[in-house]
């Protein structure tokens, strides 16, 4: 037993000493903003402090690499600041955090709460930007826009402007990345099923027609997914905003300023998720509302045991890169993208919902002139936001017609359709509490897949829109 | 007597079921960490390769959060294990007021989930300058995990049997040689056992460093472990080889004192004010 | 006997573990109890403007059914996991002793393995077992069942054998200790010998570690209470809030609803409730002495 002791000391002591070595700051009292001397990892792209000015930049590091030098975001970023005119007078360290998009989000509204831990650059979820401008988090761009050209000769596209404006107008970042969604098919299954390979619904009905038919003529394949997990945005976006938009009563809305509950539309909405439910024209209600229920649907879907799929336009990327997971030869032949319907078909005949990203600089940010001007670089540098969105699957903000590897980009397989979806985009409702009510909408979506009422669970979502708002802005549309 | 080999062959049936039963979870990890195709789904590999542990282990990132969890974990551990060494020997030997009530209050603190807590610290941190500091994290884990360290520590004191260090008082030993000659060999069992649990509690803690930490070389193998689940793509089989090591250093650890585990147990003198 | 010392001396060795616990410990729980009392909020304009609400955040708990739900799902949860982890804790530590000695030691450091093994790892496996084409259900069609939809169907079956897989261990080692400072000659009269062996474990071996037994139901009471990690990553409090505890409610409320106040009140319920737990232990435990 003694000598199992003193081994184990000893390789305590040696593991003590060794990390102690490799680690700078970590005693108390350790400042914020710490440059490290790893170098690489950090992606500090410093050498001496000095009297060299700094800015920070937290991004989410969504690329799935586990060499930060190949994240995405870091590329982009290196290769801007190795460009970059203010490089000598201005260090830049790049702070990537790995986890879930809910998870990052929490780190971030921590993070910037208080002047020594608030980065200057951050990236900034679209649908956050009108809570965190009112929680003063963000600080407004619009003196600097002036000194940026891209912003006002039509470079930057209008409508992507809109989504980092905060509810009193101001700019609170500067669009990176925006995206639209729709029903991905495999034509393989449509064609058994008897309907044509350019087959486009012009209404729920027609939707879940089509449906039932590759029910019954295709044994063993699903027709149609939707993910549905409980509290995350991805429900309330790509699920049941895509079907509810295509309605004449949204979330919100703009003219009186007031949420809308107990709207006649909105139950319409649910019962079509609960048709599909009952009807079994979907996965079963466990694997829908799984944290796993887009990659089983991308699996299915290949493997020609699913029909359709309602998600982003960005999800296939992993479709037709190869070497990633659900790598898929034949995507040419078998992939097609089709416009998710409106209820009716009126109303522009068919919904996407827009989403996006942003860069924003925090209101704590001392260099903010400086932030902003890395920001417009970064936007400026076509090559790397081509690059960029091949790898992350989204549709670019400004106009990259004129990188020199604008051929890649063109050339992405439906780009063009993707595109296009952009032309009738709507946009999630302009309001702080946007993001509160977000996680009830996503909880009453995957309540009624589950099984439960429709009606019962809008009035559970009424009330607790009602609860966060406050009645006097709600308006009751069931009166 | 054939009986009792009877009992015996049904007994030891019975467990070897059951210790099949509880590695039944763990055969998917394993079948995924050599699989080059591993998905969500359990299934037999589709070729054996030791890609996914050689990717995990190359990588500069996983061996920085390797050495950031031992570091965190040891220093957790050592904490307090001096601090609830400390107190228990005074909780179990000296006459105290309030002793009872302060024991128990401290362990009804322990029930507060983690995440609670997170957000009070993490503002404390930040006017402490202690955010962004493994140093800190050590003193919030150290501090979270006495409770029940204390609790222990005090409970193996307690069986720890008063004459003897009465009688080498007699002879002439002061108080802290008391301590080093007879208590500490004694209580090297309770010891361990607190040690192991301070560690194990510190290596698997995801939470705290992940909200208390900032720069990408200070975090924990907890915390890196994420790094395979990405936007579209999760590489499980990565994933599961990651897992897998990481859990070999506690298993180590706990293979190195098993013989005390189980020593260090006893509660019998637990109702004992 | 306690040698008489002077206070001071007593405290010396009690300070590092009060410092320590006082700053980091009470000092955020207290935070925390101050928080439930405000609107406090993690983004949002609540978040800029801080403000004492006193006790609305608990007069909304009780008028809100989920929690309401949340404290009966942590109850089950609570009962359903320290059962089994006693009820096996100390069926295995009592069969154990009859087993060989090699037997012993292995299928031992294999039931610890489940405690050992870090959370995440613990709750990744957990659902790859109960997965729609999991380990479970894998074993289940070898054998001509069809399978189960567990972490849907049975959320709560699930991560109950989840825990108990988990916390068995600590059980077992506990009763097995306990049962080795049980006397000899108590413990002669009481081997395994068939037909009355019900009786000789109720009426002789259970009085003897009493102490054991309340001690160690209210340790695992108390960090079942708290647990988080285990629910949240196989099932997320789902579906339909079926698995959502107090802990798990706290942390949607607080940050995905970005309540934090909210959330934090909810949680001083979690605290209450253990507070209950203990004392109904101690004045169990304390009534035999």
């Amino acid at each position: 037993m003694k000598k199992q002791i003193c081994i184990l000391l000893v390789i305590c002591m040696t593991v003590l000493g060794i990390s102690a070595c490799g680690k700078s700051d970590d005693g108390a009292g350790a400042d914020t903003n710490t440059n490290s001397t790893t170098g690489a990892e950090q992606g500090s792209a410093s050498e001496q402090s000095g009297d060299r000015k700094k800015i920070t930049f937290a991004y989410l590091d969504a690329s799935g690499e586990d060499a930060k030098e190949d994240g995405w975001i870091h590329k982009w970023a290196m290769d801007t600041y190795d460009k970059w005119d203010q490089k000598d007078q201005v260090e830049l360290e790049l702070i990537p955090y790995v986890g879930s998009e809910g998870d990052y989000f929490t780190k971030m509204a921590l993070e910037l709460s208080d002047k020594s831990t608030a980065p200057d650059i951050f990236y900034e979820d679209s649908f956050q930007v009108t809570a965190d401008a009112a929680a003063n988090y963000l600080a407004p761009l619009d003196e600097y826009l002036g000194s940026w050209e891209s912003w006002s000769n039509g470079s930057v596209i209008d409508a992507c402007k809109e989504a980092a404006t905060g509810m009193d107008g101001k700019v609170y970042g500067i669009p990176l990345a925006t995206d639209s969604r729709g029903i991905w098919a495999n034509t393989a299954v449509l064609q058994q099923a008897g309907l044509s390979k350019d087959w486009k619904p012009a209404t729920w009905a027609e939707l879940l027609d089509g449906c039932r038919q590759i029910k019954e003529k295709c044994e063993g394949v699903v027709p149609f997914w939707y993910t549905c997990e409980e509290t995350s945005e991805a429900t309330s976006i790509n699920t049941f905003e895509m079907v509810l938009y295509g309605t004449k009563d949204h979330l919100f809305d703009t003219e009186t300023g007031k949420w809308n509950i107990r709207s006649k539309d909105m139950l319409s909405s649910l019962e079509f998720f609960q048709t599909t439910m009952k009807e079994e024209l979907t996965g079963s209600a466990s694997e829908v509302t799984n944290t796993n229920s887009l990659n089983y649907a991308m699996e299915y879907l290949r493997d020609g045991k699913l029909g359709m799929v309602l998600t982003s336009t960005a999800v296939p990327n992993a479709f037709y890169s190869a070497g990633q997971s659900f790598e898929w030869a034949d995507w040419e032949k078998t992939l097609s993208l089709i416009p998710m319907p409106t209820q009716n078909g009126d109303l522009g005949g068919s919904v996407t919902m827009s989403g996006g990203y942003a860069w924003s600089v925090s209101s704590h940010s001392e260099e903010k002139e400086l932030a902003f001007d890395f920001i417009t670089a970064m936007m400026d540098n076509k090559e790397q936001v081509v690059t960029y969105m091949m790898e992350c699957g989204q549709l670019p903000t400004i106009d990259v017609s004129d990188a020199a590897n604008y051929g890649d980009l063109s050339s992405r397989p439906f780009m063009q359709e993707a595109t296009e979806l952009l032309q009738n985009a709507q946009y999630r409702p302009h309001n702080e509490k946007y993001s509160e009510v977000s996680t009830f909408l996503s909880q009453m979506v995957n309540s009624v897949v589950c099984g439960n009422d429709p009606a019962e669970a809008l009035e559970n979502y009424s009330q607790s829109v009602i609860s966060i708002v406050g009645e006097e802005n709600t308006q009751d549309l069931s009166k | 007597m054939k009986r009792k080999r009877k009992l015996a062959l049904i007994v030891n049936t019975v467990m070897i079921i059951m210790a099949v039963m509880w590695l039944l979870p763990m055969l998917w990890m394993f079948m995924a960490s050599v699989d080059p195709s591993a998905n969500v789904f359990t299934k037999l590999p589709s070729g054996i390769t030791m890609q996914n542990f050689a990717s995990v282990l190359k990588s500069h990132t996983n061996q920085m959060s390797f050495l950031n969890s031992l570091f965190l974990s040891f220093g957790v551990a050592i904490l307090v294990i001096i601090c609830s060494g400390l107190a228990g020997y005074a909780l179990s030997r000296y006459e105290m007021k309030y002793k009872k009530s302060f024991l128990m209050t401290v362990l009804f603190m322990s029930s507060l989930p983690g995440t609670v807590l997170i957000v009070p610290v993490y503002r404390m941190f930040v006017t402490l300058k202690l955010n962004d500091s493994l140093g800190g994290i050590i003193l919030f884990m150290a501090a979270t995990t006495l409770p029940y360290s204390l609790w222990m520590m005090k409970n193996f004191m307690d069986s720890v049997p008063l004459y003897l260090e009465e009688a080498a008082s007699v002879d002439g030993a002061g108080t802290w040689q008391r301590i080093r000659r007879i208590v500490v060999p004694l209580m090297i069992p309770g010891t361990f056992c607190v040690a192991i649990q301070a560690f194990i509690g510190a290596w698997g803690n995801f939470m705290v460093p992940f909200i208390l930490l900032k720069s990408a070389g200070k975090y924990p193998a907890a915390v890196t472990m994420y790094q395979y689940i990405g936007m579209w793509d999760i590489s499980y089989g990565e994933l599961t080889a990651f897992s897998i090591l990481y859990a070999v250093p506690v298993l180590f650890l706990y293979v190195l004192g098993q013989n005390y585990m189980s020593k260090g147990f006893s509660m019998s003198g637990a109702g004992k004010g | 006997m306690h040698k008489q010392i002077s206070f001071g001396k007593k405290v010396i060795y009690l300070i590092p573990s009060v410092v320590l616990l006082l700053i980091f410990f009470v000092g955020p729980v207290v935070l925390s109890l101050y928080f439930s009392f405000t609107n406090m909020a993690l983004t949002g304009s609540n978040a800029s403007s801080l403000r004492f609400i006193g006790l609305e955040n608990y007069k909304h708990m009780i008028s809100d059914p989920t929690v309401k739900k949340a404290i009966i799902n942590t109850l089950v949860f609570m009962v359903g996991s320290v059962a089994g982890q006693t009820l096996l804790g100390f069926g295995f530590a009592y069969m154990m002793r009859s087993c060989h000695k090699k037997v012993r030691k292995v299928v031992g450091s294999i039931i610890m393995i489940g405690w050992i093994m870090p959370e995440m790892v613990a709750a990744f496996c957990m659902s790859s077992l109960f997965h729609d084409s999991g380990t479970l259900n894998m074993i289940l069609e070898g054998l001509g069942i069809s399978g189960v939809s567990w972490l849907y169907t049975f959320p709560m079956a699930a991560v109950i054998i989840a825990n108990v897989w988990r916390g068995t261990a600590f059980s077992m080692l506990a009763y097995q200790a306990a049962l080795d400072d049980v006397p000899s000659d108590i413990e002669e009269s009481s081997k395994l010998d068939g037909a009355n062996l019900a009786k000789k474990i109720y009426y002789i071996i259970l009085p003897t570690i009493k102490n054991t037994i309340m001690t160690n139901t209210m340790l695992i009471t108390l960090m079942t209470l708290g647990s988080f990690g285990l629910i949240w990553i196989m099932t997320g409090g789902g579906p339909s809030g079926k698995t959502q505890t107090l802990p798990i409610l706290m942390y949607i409320k607080a940050f995905k609803n970005s309540q934090l106040g909210y959330g934090v009140a909810i949680s001083i319920i979690s605290l209450v409730v253990g507070v209950i737990f203990g004392v109904f232990y101690i004045k169990a435990a304390g009534k035999e002495d």
